[in-house]
């Protein structure tokens, strides 16, 4: 297998990996700052 | 029926791991590229979850234009995000396929030259946003701006069909002739980038919906 293959196949998966990790992150974090507020 | 997100990331992760593999190991290479051909299950999904979010974001932005409600502004400025992001993942696993094709990461192909005028027209859309402080001035002005941007999407699209370029094109002598199986493979993988283009689109709503809320509670609190 071309080390191209691999790269583009790991810059797509990290990315997508890492994106809904940050932005499922971001969202927990706002409930909880949203929840202290409301309290 | 309720929407039940934990079958929806369920199905989305396994249908994802099963498009991999068939594109890593069960499809097979092309008769002028070698193995290469594979790098293209990887690089269309992104290209298409970027076209998708900034059409999603530019109709959005016009009904805002229309209704002014917020959530619309919301879900625009949502797809603008993803656009950005798979925008990037585009661009740079295009300059390696390119490098490992043609011999350079870069060579100003009017593909590639037209999704970086597109990238960083999206670049400009979130620095408007940030220049404005007014929520309803910044939805109005960032709507308006999405439309003129989004003139990049079709010029990208179409841009090999516009000008000579080296980009394969699907089914074409010289280009890329896929077999059943090689379409197999890449409907699979773009199946699977839509579905996690929903997921993201879910989630980085919600993230602006959380944002506004806050924003009001604080506002409201001082």
């Amino acid at each position: 297998m071309p080390t191209e293959v691999l790269y583009v196949f790991a810059l797509y998966w990290l990315a997508t990996i890492g994106f809904t990790a940050w932005v499922v992150r971001v969202n927990m974090g706002l409930e909880k700052k949203l929840n202290k507020e409301g309290e | 029926m309720e929407f039940r997100e934990d079958i929806y990331l369920g199905f989305t992760a396994v249908l994802s791991v099963l498009a991999s593999y068939n594109a890593l190991f069960l499809s097979p290479a092309d008769v002028e590229m070698g193995d290469l051909v594979r790098i293209f299950y990887f690089h269309l999904p992104p290209a298409i979850i970027c076209y998708a979010a900034l059409l999603v974001s530019v109709a959005t932005g016009l009904i805002y234009i229309r209704t002014k409600d917020q959530r619309y502004d919301a879900v625009s400025e949502s797809g603008a995000i993803i656009g950005l992001v798979y925008g990037l993942v585009t661009l740079i696993g295009g300059a390696v396929w390119a490098n490992a094709t043609w011999g350079v990461y870069w060579n100003w192909d009017p593909r590639e030259t037209t999704t970086l005028i597109l990238w960083f027209a999206y670049v400009g859309y979130f620095l408007l946003r940030m220049s404005v402080e007014n929520p309803e001035r910044r939805a109005s002005s960032a709507a308006v701006f999405n439309v003129l941007a989004f003139l990049t999407v079709p010029l990208s699209y179409a841009s090999f069909i516009l000008w000579p370029s080296l980009h394969p094109r699907l089914g074409e002598g010289g280009g890329l002739g896929l077999t059943t199986s090689m379409v197999q493979a890449l409907v699979m993988n773009i199946v699977a980038g839509l579905f996690i283009f929903g997921y993201l689109l879910k989630k980085t709503y919600e993230r602006r919906l959380r944002m506004d809320s806050l924003e009001s509670q604080l506002a409201e609190g001082a």
